[in-house]
């Protein structure tokens, strides 16, 4: 009779011991105890008797499949993510990477908008203009560019809220995994070509600023705007490339997403909302108070290597921590 | 014995066709298929589960808990109006399907 039990017990042990279950398997070990008990009856030994019970009870994974029932780890902490979810989450990646990348271009368009405008001011461009108003241009350019950025950001996060468990640990169904590397594989060229052009535009983006300042210093926040324009270039295609990229990667959890990684990021990702904000601060304060256009834009490059020397501060410390 | 892979359309209408005589239990069906069936067939433990459930769900057969004869408490099963209209309908079906089979069966 025991050995009926522990039979059952192993064979319903995966599955989730929700009521239905448990209640089936209950019934179940009535049945196979009669049988038992009748086949010792008809003067089988115990042994032969739990043999024919057993080879009599069939498969327990087509009754679940029959009752629709999956194996609780599918159901417990660890989400399974389906071929159709991951597509979809592709989707909404390419989506929200292109309105990054258009974000971006338009920030860094409004930014050397705002700068030419301020020169043009500076030069006496606008003639009979009080100062005051050739600011209102300026500040019209800003915001005729980066207001729409801001929407374009808010407008890239949406349908992501859906799949915040990527944030979390999860796991693939071998459908969308064969699915995402293949298309993952699709993008490299993509990825790889777009990565190069960027870093071309970002290398190339201070020689504008070179040639300006060759020419005079007068001409020095032309050829700033000018490399704000071409670095508005460089990083949508980062945006872009990189976002979709990171899209591939999250769902494989590759690169910056595997397990250790995501925690590390999260701790970055909070800097990050705090530095960048106070960068842009900075810059319109020196701009349109103290004026100093010619120089402040310095501060994006200056927070850049910042930023990335303490994340590798951060990650070294966490790997040596983790060593320890 | 007979692979479950050919009767399995028929599990149904014979689980419905056991109720026909009245109200019965899981091992006391499977043992009279059994005996019906002159040792022939056999239905699995999980095969007559998962036929219980959805008879049941469908609204073919309705459970109760009943003590039985040895005193054992036990999930009892009887035939509704549904089911009985469902088992007609299956054994016209089996006419048919019987009819059309037996023209491509002969004695070789």
């Amino acid at each position: 009779m025991d050995v009926l039990h522990a039979y059952l017990d192993s064979l319903f042990a995966p599955w989730p011991r929700t009521a239905q279950v448990l209640n089936l398997k209950r019934e179940m070990l009535d049945t196979m105890e009669d049988k038992y008990e009748e086949l010792k009856q008809d003067g089988k030994s115990e042994h032969e008797a739990i043999g024919i019970v057993i080879s009599e009870f069939g498969s327990i994974d087509e009754l679940m499949h029959e009752l629709g029932i999956l194996p609780a780890a599918e159901t417990g902490e660890e989400i399974s993510i389906s071929e159709q979810q991951a597509l979809q989450y592709e989707q909404i990646v390419r989506r929200s990477s292109r309105l990054q990348a258009i974000g971006w271009l338009s920030i860094l368009f409004g930014v050397a908008a705002t700068m030419v405008v301020a020169a043009l001011n500076e030069h006496g461009a606008f003639g009979s203009w009080s100062g005051g108003q050739a600011y209102l241009l300026a500040l019209i350019a800003l915001f005729v560019f980066v207001v729409p950025a801001i929407g374009l950001f808010i407008a890239s996060g949406s349908g992501k809220e859906r799949y915040k468990m990527l944030e979390g640990d999860f796991e693939l169904s071998p459908g969308a995994k064969s699915k995402t590397e293949q298309h993952m594989e699709a993008f490299r060229p993509v990825h790889s070509r777009g990565i190069v052009i960027a870093a071309c535009l970002g290398t190339l983006s201070p020689v504008a600023l070179l040639i300006a300042g060759i020419r005079g210093e007068g001409q020095l926040p032309y050829g700033a705007a000018i490399m704000l324009a071409l670095l508005g270039g460089a990083i949508a295609l980062f945006a872009y490339v990189g976002g979709i990229q990171g899209g591939f990667q999250r769902l494989l959890q590759l690169g910056e997403y595997t397990r250790e990684k995501k925690e590390e990021n999260r701790v970055i990702n909070r800097i990050a909302a705090v530095v960048w904000p106070i960068a842009f601060v900075v810059f319109f304060v020196s701009g349109f108070v103290y004026q100093r256009w010619d120089v402040n834009w310095a501060i994006f490059p200056i927070t850049a290597v910042l930023f990335a020397a303490i994340g590798g501060v951060y990650s070294m410390r966490r790997k040596s921590k983790g060593r320890a | 014995m007979i692979s479950s892979d050919v009767i399995r359309g028929y599990n149904d209408t014979m689980i419905l066709y056991m109720l026909l005589g009245g109200e019965s239990y899981g091992y006391e069906i499977s043992k009279n298929i059994r005996r019906l069936s002159e040792e022939k067939y056999v239905m699995k433990e999980t095969t007559l589960y998962s036929a219980f459930t959805r008879l049941e769900k469908n609204g073919y057969i309705a459970s109760f808990h009943k003590d039985g004869e040895s005193g054992k408490r036990r999930t009892y099963y009887r035939i509704t109006e549904e089911g009985l209209a469902y088992y007609r309908e299956k054994c016209s079906e089996w006419q048919v399907t019987q009819e059309v089979v037996n023209k491509f069966i002969k004695e070789t």
